[in-house]
């Protein structure tokens, strides 16, 4: 009788070599960027052996999530190729990276919200035990107490996190690609990751640690290095060796030292443009923000910096937060393009917030005449007004979001990430121009920059951890170390 | 890298936005000119004929007009399932008080089209339901109202809509005018106004939109009480054009408007609005309709035809999403 079961093709036929050389490597990879000419990565060649911790490093932008989505399939290079113990990989779908027994812990973990931990962990690994001697539960730092039955979407992000590296090592991985992991941890659970190292490697498992900045712990057991600088390998080699890391990186720039705004002389009982408390605390932290002023916010992924910021700007609501504003409207800078029409094109998007209008309807000529001036000012590569904002690269797309909020002359303004995946010369713009902002009277909220930037910034700097507002203070009295990696 | 341009270009060519339509149109004309008619109605003759197109388009204002305030709902990313059985209930409500005076009844439909169709958008609004859902809701309440009027037997034709109109140089109907107005005045008015830039601005990203300045509700309510007001000036046609108060007919009014919306190139997914892409769309439809009507094909075959060059529509939609960008240029062109 025949059967009519669907079954997925299977990729790889021939049995993969016991103890293999390479565990996984990428040799030789490109990948062409979305403008003409550009790479997003260049002759990549980086390769893991079993049993070892290797350390991906770079900034933003570098590339390194890349690297991990050509290794699970979401991205084919252009020329080069991947191999898995030995022998050539090419997978098309996450499915078949998960086959091949390759597992990746994302910045941001797509976890089942609706699901509970255990339905979740079995997903990932139907077969694998989740009770008895060996289960993935058992692997859990001695503090963290995660309930089964309980759904993901109620845990804290460090629960969260675990979730989603159990997730990840659960099903017995040949290779596992940490992003970033110790992240959204306390430092009390970081330690644990190491433990979790020794478990993985001892039984053949290659691990690539990506990070931005080398991680706090310093007894990693790390063997050997691979950095990244826009696309291409800038350094590699053993850890132990002199090679400098990671005093001085490559890509660390000075910022021009700051002009303060001068408030006209009748300022002196001048209001603050934001006050910023929480409810039903004890002695809860207080931010102020006046004129002329740039406040950081530093807090680790999932701390709540992005609900905070679409509270103030009134696009939710929240008991949880007092807010008081001048009457005015609020800029919010959000992460990335997405905000904008993309669809639409230059013109249309730019100057949205003000049309110039009689009588309800729009006057064509000044309009683009504001255009093509904004247009200048922001330094765009394009110069016809029309072209639809889904055609620019994402420097260009970032600087019309970053113009419609000018545009909208609003005096607080609030950036949620806005130097996300940009490279380290258009960052060096972007906080510049938040400079000169904050020089010609805004008053700047920011989160999601990298510590010494915001100290570098900032006039005040405050901590928010696990949806509190921890603790605010002068730029001058934090630390580096004291402030959490953002993100 | 050449080739990717050259799509990208034809893809964005305003004309190319509606392309069943478009190539539909003349395709449909040759084809039901050269069939062969049934044996008392030679097609081949009759269908070309200017009478037939004075039909044609008169057949064509009730969809267009309610497809226009479609157009304008669905290009701010939402729906009005309740189109249809607005038509129906403003049509009888005209009928009924054109018993006594006709102005008095146009009036009261508009006024109340613009009314009710307000109080749905802002309903979905506020609520942040899906529009679909309320209005689907809406469309019972309007079926409900609309068994409670007890209209006029359909049968008299309006000079609004005769096929013959008095004065005989204008040609079409009076109501084939005023569509062809409205959408030369709504395309203005999406164009150019603040409202139209708004509307199109929530279509494309509602939250991008509230940060813009753009204040989300008003503008919503006013774009789906524009559309209640255009589909009682359809209802208003559909009395005139004295073939009224059939419920049964109401579904296929929801789909032809729909339809007439989406074979004119106004994306699903909101944030453009091609009011002469819709007038193409609903003229194709008529044609359609007429066609298999005259060639005495059942009427099955016309209804089929519509769902498929509705998917028709949407692939090549779908393509041109993914194709109608070239990737950008930048260095030495652009500088």
């Amino acid at each position: 009788m025949p059967r009519f079961a669907f079954r997925l093709p299977r990729r790889n036929a021939t049995p993969l070599p016991e103890n293999p050389l390479v565990a996984f490597a990428w040799r030789g990879v490109h990948l062409r960027g979305r403008e003409w000419g550009s790479h997003l990565l260049e002759d990549v060649t980086l390769d893991l052996y079993p049993g070892e911790v290797h350390l991906l490093l770079g900034e933003r932008g570098a590339g390194k999530t890349l690297l991990l989505e050509l290794a699970i399939g979401e991205r084919r290079p252009d020329t080069g190729h991947l191999l898995l113990s030995d022998t050539p990989y090419t997978p098309r779908h996450p499915a078949d990276a998960s086959a091949a027994r390759l597992t990746v812990i994302r910045r941001q973990p797509r976890l089942l919200e609706s699901l509970t931990v255990e339905e979740n962990l079995l997903l990932a690994h139907p077969a694998g035990p989740l009770e008895g001697p060996g289960n993935a539960l058992a692997l859990l730092p001695p503090g963290v107490d995660l309930a089964r039955q309980s759904r993901v979407a109620d845990l804290p992000p460090d629960q969260r996190q675990w979730v989603a590296i159990l997730r990840a090592i659960h099903p017995r991985p040949r290779v596992v690609i940490f992003e970033e992991p110790a992240l959204p941890l306390p430092s009390a659970q970081q330690r644990h990751l190491l433990h979790l190292f020794e478990c993985l490697t001892r039984h053949g498992t290659a691990i690539l640690y990506s990070t931005r900045a080398f991680p706090d712990f310093p007894d990693l057991p790390v063997r050997r290095f691979t950095l990244l600088h826009e696309g291409r390998v800038e350094r590699f080699g053993l850890m132990n060796t002199a090679t400098a890391l990671p005093g001085s990186l490559p890509w660390q720039r000075r910022l021009p030292p700051r002009r303060h705004f001068k408030a006209p002389d009748d300022a002196l009982m001048r209001q603050p443009l934001l006050t910023l408390r929480e409810s039903g605390r004890v002695a809860p932290a207080r931010l102020v923000l006046h004129e002329g002023e740039i406040c950081g916010l530093a807090g680790r992924a999932g701390s709540g910096r992005h609900a905070l910021l679409q509270t103030i700007a009134g696009l939710r609501r929240d008991p949880h937060w007092e807010v008081w504003k001048t009457g005015e409207p609020v800029g919010l800078f959000e992460n990335a393009g997405e905000r904008l029409m993309s669809d639409l094109p230059i013109l249309e998007n730019l100057t949205l917030p003000r049309l110039e209008a009689t009588c309800g309807f729009i006057t064509n000529l000044r309009r683009e005449k504001i255009t093509r001036d904004w247009m200048a000012k922001l330094g765009l590569n394009v110069t016809n007004p029309h072209t639809p904002v889904a055609e620019l690269s994402l420097r260009d797309q970032r600087r019309v979001a970053l113009g419609r909020l000018l545009i909208a002359r609003r005096r607080l303004l609030l950036f949620h990430e806005p130097e996300e995946g940009l490279p380290p010369a258009e960052r060096h713009w972007l906080l510049s121009w938040l400079q000169e902002l904050a020089h010609s009277g805004h008053g700047i909220l920011l989160a999601g920059a990298a510590p010494d930037e915001l100290l570098a910034l900032c006039d005040t700097v405050a901590v928010m951890e696990g949806g509190h507002l921890q603790s605010v203070r002068p730029a001058a009295q934090w630390t580096e170390n004291e402030l959490p990696e953002s993100r | 890298m050449r080739t990717q341009a050259l799509v990208s270009t034809l893809y964005r060519t305003p004309l190319l936005r509606a392309p069943v339509p478009l190539l539909g149109l003349p395709l449909l004309l040759v084809a039901f000119a050269m069939l062969q008619g049934s044996d008392d109605l030679p097609l081949r003759t009759f269908f070309l004929d200017f009478g037939n197109f004075r039909f044609i388009a008169m057949q064509s204002v009730v969809v267009a007009i309610g497809a226009f305030g479609m157009t304008l709902v669905i290009a701010s990313r939402g729906i009005d399932l309740s189109g249809g059985a607005q038509i129906l209930f403003y049509a009888a409500l005209t009928g009924v008080l054109a018993t006594s005076s006709l102005w008095l009844g146009v009036a009261l439909s508009l006024g109340l089209g613009l009314l009710l169709g307000g109080a749905i958008g802002w309903a979905i609004s506020r609520s942040g339901a899906p529009a679909w859902l309320v209005t689907l809701a809406a469309m019972a309440c309007y079926l409900g109202l609309l068994r409670t009027l007890q209209p006029p037997p359909p049968g008299t034709v309006h000079p609004w809509m005769a096929v013959y109109p008095s004065p005989w140089w204008i040609g079409v109907a009076p109501g084939a005018w005023l569509m062809l107005f409205l959408a030369v005045a709504l395309a203005f008015i999406v164009r150019q106004s603040v409202w139209g830039r708004h509307l199109l601005a929530i279509g494309a990203d509602e939250e991008g939109a509230r940060l813009c300045g753009v204040r989300v509700t008003p503008t919503r309510s006013l774009v789906y009480a524009v559309a209640g007001g255009l589909f009682a000036l359809a209802g208003v046609m559909q009395m005139a054009a004295g073939s009224g108060n059939d419920p049964h007919r109401m579904a296929w009014l929801e789909i032809d408007m729909i339809a007439a919306v989406l074979l004119g190139g106004t994306p699903v997914n909101g944030g453009r609005a091609s009011l002469f892409g819709t007038l193409l769309g609903a003229f194709f439809l008529a044609v359609l309709r007429n066609g298999v009507w005259q060639a005495g094909w059942p009427p099955a075959i016309a209804e089929l035809a519509i769902g498929f060059s509705i998917l028709l529509a949407i692939a090549w939609e779908h393509h041109r999403r993914h194709h109608q960008y070239a990737p950008p240029m930048t260095g030495w062109l652009e500088r």
